[in-house]
């Protein structure tokens, strides 16, 4: 009888300690989504509670003012070459790593982690130098490369791990009915390992939406500018207007909120499963 | 035509299963190579000569290294990011185990989402809310009369806990996927000894998620030294170099003051920094396994 009278107790303070984790989590999202929908005045008056009229416009006025246009333009095509450049290089290294028994394959396991740890601090200023003596500054593609450059190491094992899974058998099999090595990969191996290509796709995605460093120093050019440098540069631009600057973040963020809500379970497996090495 | 990837590889010659892989592994590779590699070498090269980016570089020993750690501001850079590493091995960590173990415990999934959202969210948003939210005549800096990121004393810190804000659902995602492979008898075991919750976390959890939570301290120890948006999104390293830290530093010498060397000796601190975690995870992992 005690004891179960007291794990009940112990569950109420559970609960209670989950709850106020959650607020905590979304409270900070809470003061930016009422910021981005009050006028100024109503922001100014009253900071922290609800707007008293719903100002949508405030969203139009900063895409359009923003000239964020331009910037979700940027960011997309960054995003879907780096995706495109990743589904090319990596699923076959990938693939490789786990399927081509050589022993050199640990030595390049090895080095792909030791690239996840390398700062991009150590090589941008030479990669830089290199970029714009070859053109390569101010221009999308070569971003996207280095985007590929700096995101497969991550992708190939994440990706190696699902093919790993794969029965050789199941390969063979396919082989001995007279299919090619293309077609046995796509129509046996890819299904399988599915999951983890998905997975790839939508940290790669977000990864190449959300980077900031590296535009910021091979794009300066508003033309070829992504949304986050963008949304860096609003602050000099509408130094008061925070239910624009509030609004034009939202904005900038909802893209990869909407993948998030559609696919929080591939975001959160994937990106664990980089802590998971020990 | 490859030969088929098959079990009857492991039979082929060394030489043609090379032949094999190549064309897998290549475009990556050279890629890889090309772009992190080379120019990460070649920055360690830098380090020792001194450049401005378009004259021609003048070999100078360590001088460069003598340069920066007789520079004032590189020593608090140094110290800001010592204190940021001690603040994000132990605060988010802590929350992320707590967060992993209720979580465990209740089997609460619903609230994992929540929790994680944060993570996903690009740092200049991140950045531009928690500006406001600090900001002292608007946000929550209005309400309680206090401007965090204008203070020197206090920016440092306002900046880690929005940091902390995206970063412990991360934790507490690891930890409790990690959580996952423990075994129910073991749990099972120790309520029949009648373990309190805390037992239960510090005997079994705590234990069995031990090489995770290693891996994830020496993985922060890394990424504490390479900040770098979280300033660039907020201060900028001001007030008065009270947020610089080595990374911004870095980044104003190579792109500001165009001291290309110093800069590059800076960033293979910020490695060498990144490989002693490397071989305090070796040095703890192996020594855990001793024991």
């Amino acid at each position: 009888m005690n004891r179960t009278r007291k794990s009940s107790s112990t569950d109420y303070v559970t609960r209670f300690v989950l709850l106020f984790l959650a607020l905590y989590a979304l409270f900070p999202l809470y003061i930016a989504v009422s910021a981005s929908l009050k006028s100024r005045a109503d922001l100014f008056a009253n900071p922290l509670g609800l707007p008293k009229e719903l100002y949508l416009s405030n969203y139009a006025k900063a895409f359009e003012t923003g000239n964020l246009k331009q910037a979700f333009f940027n960011s997309s095509l960054l995003a879907a070459g780096t995706v495109l450049g990743i589904l090319l290089t990596a699923i076959p290294a990938a693939y490789a790593l786990a399927k081509i028994p050589l022993k050199s394959n640990s030595l390049l396991v090895g080095y792909y982690f030791f690239c996840t740890t390398i700062p991009q601090q150590l090589f941008i200023i030479p990669l830089y130098l290199t970029f714009s003596r070859f053109g390569l500054t101010n221009s999308l593609l070569g971003l996207i490369l280095i985007y590929i450059a700096v995101f497969s190491p991550f992708s190939i094992l994440l990706m190696r791990s699902y093919f790993v899974g794969i029965p050789n058998e199941l390969i063979e099999a396919a082989l001995i009915d007279g299919a090619s090595m293309f077609q046995a990969f796509w129509r046996v191996v890819f299904p399988v390992a599915r999951p983890g290509v998905i997975t790839t796709v939508v940290i790669v995605s977000m990864w190449s939406w959300n980077n900031f460093l590296l535009p910021l120093t091979f794009l300066n050019q508003e033309q070829v500018m992504p949304v986050t440098v963008r949304l860096g540069m609003l602050m000099g631009k509408w130094s008061a207007a925070w239910e624009l600057i509030m609004a034009s973040a939202i904005t900038g963020a909802l893209p990869i909120a909407i993948l998030f809500a559609l696919l929080h379970r591939r975001f959160i497996e994937g990106l664990a499963s980089t802590g998971l090495k020990g | 035509m490859l030969p088929p990837l098959t079990r009857n590889m492991r039979k082929l010659k060394k030489s043609k299963k090379w032949v094999a892989a190549f064309p897998f592994l290549a475009p990556a590779l050279i890629l890889n190579i090309g772009i992190i590699m080379l120019p990460s070498m070649a920055t360690v090269f830098l380090a020792f000569f001194e450049w401005s980016g378009l004259d021609i570089p003048q070999f100078v020993g360590i001088r460069n290294f003598v340069t920066v750690f007789a520079d004032p501001l590189f020593l608090k850079s140094l110290t800001h990011n010592i204190v940021w590493t001690a603040i994000f091995i132990t605060v988010p960590v802590a929350m992320g185990l707590a967060g992993a173990e209720l979580l465990r415990r209740t089997r609460k999934e619903l609230f994992q989402p929540i929790y994680f959202f944060p993570v996903i969210l690009p740092v200049v948003v991140i950045g531009l809310i928690w500006r406001y939210i600090y900001h002292p005549t608007r946000g929550l800096g209005k309400v309680f009369g206090v401007s965090p990121l204008g203070q020197p004393s206090t920016a440092l810190y306002a900046i880690a806990f929005a940091n902390i804000w995206a970063w412990w659902g991360f934790l507490c995602a690891v930890f409790y996927s990690a959580t996952q492979s423990i075994s129910k008898d073991l749990y099972e075991a120790v309520k029949l000894d009648g373990a309190t919750g805390w037992q239960e976390f510090r005997y079994i959890t705590l234990p069995q998620i031990a090489p995770t939570l290693i891996f994830m301290e020496v993985m922060t120890i890394i990424w504490s030294f390479q900040v770098f948006d979280w300033i660039w999104v907020t201060t900028q390293g001001g007030p008065a170099g009270s947020t610089e830290l080595l990374a911004t530093l870095l980044y104003k010498k190579a792109f500001y003051a165009y001291k290309m060397g110093e800069a590059s000796a800076i960033g293979v601190l910020i490695s060498l920094f990144g490989f002693a975690g490397v071989g305090l995870y070796y040095y703890l992992s192996q020594k855990g396994m001793e024991v």
